[in-house]
């Protein structure tokens, strides 16, 4: 049996480090605090919450079943208005078509909004490689562009940083000193932003719903970038995973009753863009092109399994925020484009034969916080229980699994940060005194990356 | 050019994994009930200041004078969107993008509001553009009162045709990224005023 050491660097050890981190772990205390906060006073101002996630459930649900159906009418019904759709079955399909619009396109500056799907085939890099400049406009995607690093957030992607260290970032941009005040901040963000909006050739954003009845594609956000990237530029380039679907408007109205609530605490976004084809005769701006890419990326082999409600997932974030791990380790442990209990599930489902992908599946302590918040009742630490089961049954020792559930019960919310420290002082030696734990593997490293106080 | 898979290769990989054969669904799609409803034009204006707006309800021969109002003292030009009759400095789209962003306020027309949330919304078409409302700093918003419906859900139910973009715009432009604070006016106008008429 192969030693608990065939990652790299295991999530264990990104945790430990993390737990090192006061300052990530204040800023992601914080961040998250406030959103479970606001969400839950967003969704009290609805009398029929219940019956509206109850409903939101079976829709997805639906939409899954159906989806070759509502994915043909969808791209039908956008193709009859001008818009291109294009099938990308994994990452580098998908990076290929977008690099080879820019290229026809012979864009330079493409301005791009937030888009997961775009960090999940690393969209960037391809784009970067091939000479264009990509400008993340999203205000916390470019904080993280700045620093170098991926989102820490499905909704709020700088979260772990704190003002100062945004302030830091800023200022070596522009090469002058931005005040750490977060208006001054924003600010900076907005001048700084503003021409490339004007210069794009392309701009890129993801979609939160496609509407099969229409063949319109919905993108929610706050700032008015999304607007900006989807509107200004000659091209619009937009991305989705291909479970993104609902049938009609009657869906659409239940699911975005639900999304803005549960992921900022708002009882819509700012701006709701419905977005129906490229401009048509006689309207007098918008974009020349519109361009659909659906990416599968390993989604089609979920669909119709028993993990298949891991696709229901509307992205809003609540199930990072009440998560004890994803609170005390922040994004950035998990090493996956998606963090928290939904990334815990969904990155092994979409990676299956990535070992370091699998492991995440561990990395939570099953309290059911995610699955009690989550909107369209995900069953989330049941799914995580069954990928344990799952790998337990392909390749799990049992010592490693005793690790994880002592550690796993130390998160737990009955259980203290006490209990850990008393696991890693008495239990731990104990068990290593007695030959049942080697001194190396994810929970030795744990340890040893670790001052216990 | 394109490396795409075929669309017929892409949903046949769907049609052997979907859970199928249970035929077609028709999943129940509640509306929204809310604990404190808001209806009509105050509902709206109420909503609407909720959310760090202005807004104001005028008879429809005194608009030219309002959008004069907000505008006076503004360091910069009023640009309203082609069609719209009001006094400006430049229209939307004839002076081009670079001028439009130099202006200090964009002037509007919403093809109807929903009160609920407090939502003006915006046609590509109707509004002669979508720039117009996007780029200067401060935008008005002319909505006729009687377009006012209860919610964003009851609009989209209610339209037929539908243009290139439709934005159901919910106050001003925001971002609480950075430390989860509220900051208004990223991207997008921070300072928004709606003008009901009629
Ligand atoms: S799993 Fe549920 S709670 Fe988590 S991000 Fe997705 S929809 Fe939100």
């Amino acid at each position: 049996m192969s030693a608990p050491t065939a990652t790299p660097v295991s999530f264990g050890r990104r945790a430990g480090r993390a737990l090192g981190d006061d300052r990530m772990r204040a800023a992601i205390a914080r961040g998250t605090g406030l959103m479970v906060q606001r969400r839950h006073e967003a969704i009290a101002e609805l009398r029929n919450a219940d019956e509206l996630r109850d409903a939101a459930s079976v829709i997805r649900a639906a939409a899954l079943q159906r989806l070759p159906e509502l994915l043909e009418r969808w791209s039908d019904n956008l193709g009859a208005l001008g818009g291109h759709v294009h099938w990308a079955s994994d990452a580098d399909e998908a990076n290929a078509i977008v690099a080879g619009i820019v290229a026809r396109r012979g864009a330079k500056v493409i301005a791009k909004g937030k888009s997961m799907v775009s960090e999940e085939i690393h969209l960037n890099d391809v784009l970067e490689r091939a000479g264009a400049d990509v400008v993340e406009t999203d205000l916390g995607e470019f904080i993280q562009q700045l620093a170098g690093e991926p989102p820490s957030h499905i909704v709020a992607p700088a979260m772990h940083k704190d003002r100062f260290e945004v302030a830091d970032l800023l200022s070596a941009d522009r090469g002058a000193p931005v005040s750490p005040e977060i208006t001054a901040e924003a600010a900076y963000a907005r001048r700084r932003l503003r021409q490339a909006f004007l210069d794009a050739g392309v701009g890129i954003t993801g979609v939160n719903f496609a509407v099969a009845a229409t063949g319109s594609i919905c993108l929610v956000e706050n700032e008015g970038n999304g607007r900006m990237c989807s509107s200004l530029p000659p091209t619009h380039i937009a991305l989705m995973g291909l479970e993104r679907i609902v049938a009609d408007f009657d869906e659409l109205d239940v699911m975005l009753n639900l999304l803005a609530r549960s992921a900022t605490g708002q009882a819509l976004t700012t701006y709701t863009n419905i977005i129906t084809g490229p401009r048509r005769p006689g309207e007098v701006d918008g974009p020349e092109e519109l361009h659909v890419v659906v990416l599968d990326g390993g989604r089609s082999a979920v669909v119709g399994t028993r993990f298949s409600p891991a696709l229901h997932c509307i992205r809003c974030g609540a199930c990072l925020n009440v998560c004890p791990v994803y609170r005390q380790v922040g994004g950035h442990t998990y090493d996956s484009v998606y963090s928290g209990p939904i990334g815990a599930v969904l990155t092994p489902l979409l990676k299956p034969t990535d070992p370091a992908a699998r492991e995440l599946a561990e990395a939570s302590s099953l309290c059911g916080a995610c699955t009690e918040i989550c909107p369209v009742r995900i069953p989330l630490h049941d799914l995580l229980l069954q990928l344990r089961h799952r790998d337990a049954r392909a390749d799990a020792s049992r010592l490693r699994r005793a690790g994880f559930w002592l550690w796993s019960q130390a998160w737990s919310r009955r259980w203290s940060f006490g209990a850990m420290v008393l696991g890693a002082r008495v239990v731990l030696p104990l068990l290593r005194r007695l030959r049942w734990l080697p001194d190396i593997g994810w929970l030795g490293a744990w340890r040893q990356g670790r001052e216990l106080p | 050019m394109s490396a795409c898979t075929p669309r017929d290769e892409f949903l046949g990989r769907l049609r052997t994994g979907a859970a199928g054969g249970t035929g077609p669904i028709a999943p129940p799609t509640p509306r929204a009930r809310f604990v404190r409803a808001r209806t009509g034009p105050d509902g709206f204006m109420a909503a609407w200041r909720a959310l760090g707006g202005t807004a104001e309800r005028v008879p429809t021969d005194e608009l030219r004078g309002a959008v004069a109002a907000f505008a006076a003292g503004r360091d910069g030009p009023l640009l309203a969107a082609a069609g719209l009759d009001v006094d400006a400095d430049l229209r939307w789209p004839d002076c081009g993008s670079q001028a439009a962003a130099g202006a200090a306020v964009g002037v509007v027309r919403a093809v109807a509001a929903a009160a609920q949330t407090g939502t003006a919304l915006l046609r590509a078409d109707d509004n002669r553009g979508r720039a117009a409302s996007l780029l200067p700093p401060a935008c008005v918003l002319v909505i006729d009162a009687g377009t006012i419906v209860d919610t964003l859900g009851d609009y989209l139910r209610g339209t037929g045709d539908l243009p290139s973009q439709l934005v159901a715009v919910t106050g001003p432009s925001r971002s609480a990224d950075i430390e989860s604070t509220l900051v208004i006016g990223v991207h997008g106008p921070g300072d928004v005023h709606a003008i009901l008429t009629g």
